[in-house]
């Protein structure tokens, strides 16, 4: 009896080990979500603040600015003089660093535990004091930088304009993810001083915002710091929720663009499903069985048998308000895409019929799992513990969500892989992109 | 008079809050955390193969690191790439296993494994859940034995690298610092050949060469292990006799890195890259080793030089004159003088200037004493900023990595903040004055020649030579 217990307990332990992450969620009456999580084995603290807004809040013609505001906030405040936000915070040993996507922004410090307070007066007085200080200045030197960063990032990149060729083309112009987050130079042109000012007003208020303070605290104190420098800061008018919406792509579109590149490569993209719905684990597991490791699929097909591709990825990008899943090929020197696409569908098409092996699948959830442990080694900075408590707070208003999580991929069998791959990955109704070598069209798929 | 009231205006018009608390005053920091540096026990294998551990217990996972120390330097006239390819198929098949069996037992098990090379040495580095450590060993312990490095996956790895040398011709910021290190070291020095090697040097290898070179060098006595994790020495050491018992020892190395000597030509070396939206510039000479007494004083003056957001470089050119999305400079040091560069994607019509400014920041360097407040901040954000560097497992492993590699002594870190804290005004002016020699740097740009050519001329700074992406003279 005790030894089957013992046996049995192995057995869970094994395949459904549970993630750990300790942590306090309440609300100031501000309506500013505050979570706090202790980890003492550095002396350091993480602080990761996440605004509710992202590309996918902004309106036709006004594309970049989240992002653009992002750099703003970098730029002083009413007690923060120009360069003083850097400056400060380096001077005490930390880090920090900021980044927008479709869906939200955020920012994140690292500190020694002792310039915890350091760090919470400046981003408290970014929120609730930042207008004071901004100036046309300012706004027009990032606005120069930000067009660096889109020459750096997009235009001198080879393949660099692919992603926004593809969003255009998988949404219609009125959808907010039919332009890039960066923006275009020209919208980043005829941003003003006002609509950026406007921006801030509507999205970075404590009402739409949520506060993760991790690493070696006594919570009891830091509630006390959280409370001076941001409990005081008003609300912020009520923002509606994003809606999900999600197109009908009826047709196949197939594009040409002519790029400074060595190589030809295909980009194939389906619309799917928003993140935390049903479908998206299956999508997940699908993107990692066709294209994760040298067994997966298309690699194994592509790049080692027929040695056609140079590289292939697949991703599944369920985000806020819509998803997609794209499939990525760069095709060897004296192949056409033709050749890449036929390939490619030859081995979805495969995946609809025959459907996914149980070693296939396995795989791909073991892999999960120690992906999810893994990333738990930092307590800050981009993906660290503090900015996943901070997604899944903002977005399924639990920051504990992780097991949860983890439980829908856990649960997934190889029928809803195949039937993924049957209702997402249609035959017509995708965007199919050729980037060739400038002069050289006749590289193109179909 | 008029301008308060303005301002006041202005104040009312945004609808400011009046704050409840002193915001003028900003927080001082409280008494600072004590941090100590992560314990470090070291062994012997039976075989020879020295052990260093850190134990870490908070996660399941244990993260090892084989240093060997060979790279690239080692690799053969007219073969450069050769170190590279061995270690990048090192996993492509071994007595027991073939390439894709490989793969698919360590993604089963949640796994990771890499294994590559620079110039100083190579390493194969593993990731596994504490609860797999023993089959994660007994597959990587199969790899390091074992290879066979098969004709077929050779030929295919090898047409891949090939392919992957002929894509960086798509990127700018690759050509720009494999040009700056041929310009810099010439052909002769192993330093100007990439540690990739270029398609002609590829070429040449044979599945001979890169078996010869498995056979002669990849074993314990050129290795040390270094794990860090969730797991005890005994416990490791007897897995690790378990599985690396007969993994023996091999032919010992001969002959050192060759010094490098200085001559190449100061002035400006342009690759052409027609209506391209950024030029890619780096500007810079032979910096120093490693083990230089000179480390800390160097690393104080690139700081604020060029080495974070706030260093003179960045301020000037991104948060004053709008010109970059970012730029910095920055010593690499290895067993030998590596380059000493600075620079970043500049918009294009303003490379003149960028070019200017930069050279401008790294004289002035030279030239005058950095200030009191300066001084402080650099060593201030290098020393406070030193425990958070000791977070993750790969953190502590890549310090561990630098102990063995440039043959630190254990206890070097712990000095660490002491060397930066004696760091004076003095010391810092001094480095300048040895290691920045604005007059005989080389400039290479990659970027619009047509755009760009006579305006480079005109700052006098040497003849202005047009490259191809190899770094071969075309006029």
């Amino acid at each position: 009896m005790f030894k089957f217990f013992l046996l049995f307990f192995m057995i869970i332990s094994n395949s459904f080990s549970q993630l750990n992450i300790k942590f306090e969620k309440y609300v100031l009456p501000n309506g500013l979500n505050v979570i706090l999580h202790e980890d003492h084995s550095v002396p350091i603290v993480a602080i990761n603040l996440w605004y509710h807004v992202g590309s996918g809040r902004e309106k036709v013609g006004k594309s970049g600015f989240a992002h653009l505001f992002e750099h703003m906030l970098f730029q002083g405040s009413q007690n923060v003089e120009k360069g003083d936000h850097f400056k400060l915070l380096q001077d005490a040993g930390g880090t920090l660093n900021g980044s927008t996507n479709t869906d939200r922004t955020n920012y994140w410090e690292v500190v020694p535990n002792n310039f915890l307070e350091l760090a919470l007066y400046l981003e408290s007085d970014r929120m609730g004091f930042l207008l004071e200080a901004m100036t046309q200045d300012k706004l027009d030197n990032q606005r120069d930088v930000v067009k660096n960063e889109r020459r750096q990032n997009y235009e001198n990149q080879p393949y660099g304009m692919a992603s926004k060729v593809i969003s255009e083309n998988l949404y219609p112009p009125d959808h907010p993810y039919h332009w890039l987050t960066i923006g275009t130079q020209e919208d980043l042109t005829n941003a003003t001083l006002d609509d950026v000012k406007d921006f801030f007003r509507e999205y970075y208020t404590p009402n739409n915002a949520s506060l993760c303070i991790g690493g070696d605290i006594d919570p009891k104190d830091v509630k006390k710091l959280v409370e001076k420098y941001f409990g005081e800061i008003p609300a912020g008018k009520n923002i509606g929720k994003v809606k999900p919406a999600i197109p009908v792509l009826a047709e196949n579109k197939y594009l040409l663009l002519e790029d400074n590149v060595q190589l030809p490569r295909l980009y194939i993209s389906w619309l799917t499903e928003p993140h935390f719905t049903d479908n998206e684990p299956a999508l997940d597991i699908l993107a990692d069985v066709i294209s994760r490791g040298k067994n997966s699929r298309l690699y194994k097909s592509l790049v080692y048998e027929k040695q056609i591709a140079q590289d292939v990825m697949a991703y599944n990008n369920s985000a806020e308000i819509s998803g997609s899943f794209t499939i990525v090929a760069t095709a060897k020197l004296g192949i056409t895409l033709k050749q890449i696409e036929d390939a490619i569908y030859s081995e979805i098409e495969k995946i609809k019929i025959e459907g996914i092996t149980q070693r296939e699948l396995d795989r791909s959830k073991n892999e999960l799992e120690a992906s999810s442990v893994y990333r738990l080694q930092s307590v800050g900075g981009f993906g660290g513990k503090t900015d996943q408590l901070n997604r899944y707070n903002v977005f399924k208003g639990d920051p504990g969500y992780f097991n949860k999580d983890l439980a829908r991929y856990r649960k997934v069998k190889p029928d809803d892989v195949k039937k993924a791959a049957s209702k997402f990955l249609k035959q017509t109704g995708k965007v199919v992109l050729s980037v060739v070598p400038k002069g050289k069209k006749e590289l193109q798929a179909q | 008079m008029k301008i308060i009231k303005l301002i006041l205006v202005i104040l009312i018009t945004v609808g400011t809050m009046q704050s409840q608390i002193d915001r003028s005053k900003k927080p001082v920091e409280e008494k600072p955390p004590s941090f100590s540096l992560p314990k470090i026990q070291k062994g012997v294998l039976s075989n020879g193969l020295k052990l260093m551990l850190v134990e870490q217990s908070e996660l399941p996972i244990v993260q090892m690191q084989f240093v060997f120390q060979i790279g690239a330097t080692y690799d053969p006239a007219n073969k450069s790439g050769t170190f590279n390819l061995m270690m990048r198929m090192m996993d492509a098949g071994t007595k027991k296993r073939t390439l894709l069996e490989i793969s698919d037992e360590f993604t089963f098990l949640g796994s990771r494994f890499s294994s590559n090379t620079n110039y100083d040495g190579s390493f194969v580095s593993v990731t596994s859940l504490k609860k797999h450590l023993d089959k994660t060993l007994e597959i990587t312990a199969d790899i390091l034995q074992n290879s066979i490095f098969p004709e077929a996956e050779f030929t295919r790895i090898k047409n891949e690298s090939l392919t992957g040398l002929v894509q960086q011709k798509d990127r700018p910021e690759v050509i720009v610092g494999k040009v700056f290190s041929k310009i810099l070291y010439g052909e002769t020095h192993p330093y100007g050949n990439p540690a990739d090697g270029t398609e002609e040097s590829v070429k040449n290898i044979s599945v001979e060469d890169v078996r010869t070179f498995f056979s002669n060098y990849i074993h314990p006595d050129n290795a040390t292990l270094i794990v860090v994790g969730d797991v005890k020495m005994n416990e490791l050491k007897s897995l690790l006799e378990k599985q690396l018992k007969a993994w023996k020892n091999g032919k010992n190395i001969t002959g050192d890195i060759p010094s490098v000597k200085v001559e190449f030509t100061p002035g400006i070396y342009i690759v052409d890259k027609a209506k391209a939206p950024q030029s890619q510039i780096r500007v810079g000479s032979i910096g120093v080793r490693r083990n230089t007494p000179d480390y800390f004083a160097l690393e104080v003056m690139n700081m604020i030089l060029g080495g974070a957001f706030n260093s003179r470089i960045n301020w000037n050119l991104r948060e004053q004159k709008g010109y970059t999305y970012g730029a910095r400079s920055s010593f690499a040091y290895r067993k030998e003088a590596g380059p000493f560069s600075a620079g970043g994607g500049f918009k294009s019509s303003v490379t003149d200037s960028c070019v200017y400014e930069i050279l401008a920041e790294i004289k002035k360097m030279r030239d005058t004493d950095v200030t009191v407040d300066e001084l402080e901040f650099a060593k201030n954000s290098l020393v406070r900023g030193f425990p958070r560097t000791f977070e993750t497992l790969g953190q502590i492993a890549g310090y561990l990595g630098s102990l063995v590699l440039y043959n630190l002594p254990d206890d070097y870190y712990n000095s660490y903040i002491k060397n930066i804290e004696k760091v004076t005004i003095k010391d810092v002016r001094a480095v300048s004055e040895k290691y920045l020699l604005p007059d005989k740097m080389a400039i290479v740009i990659v970027g619009d020649v047509e755009l760009n050519k006579s305006a480079l001329e005109k700052l006098n700074l040497g003849k202005v030579n047009i490259l191809d992406a190899n770094g071969k003279q075309l006029e």
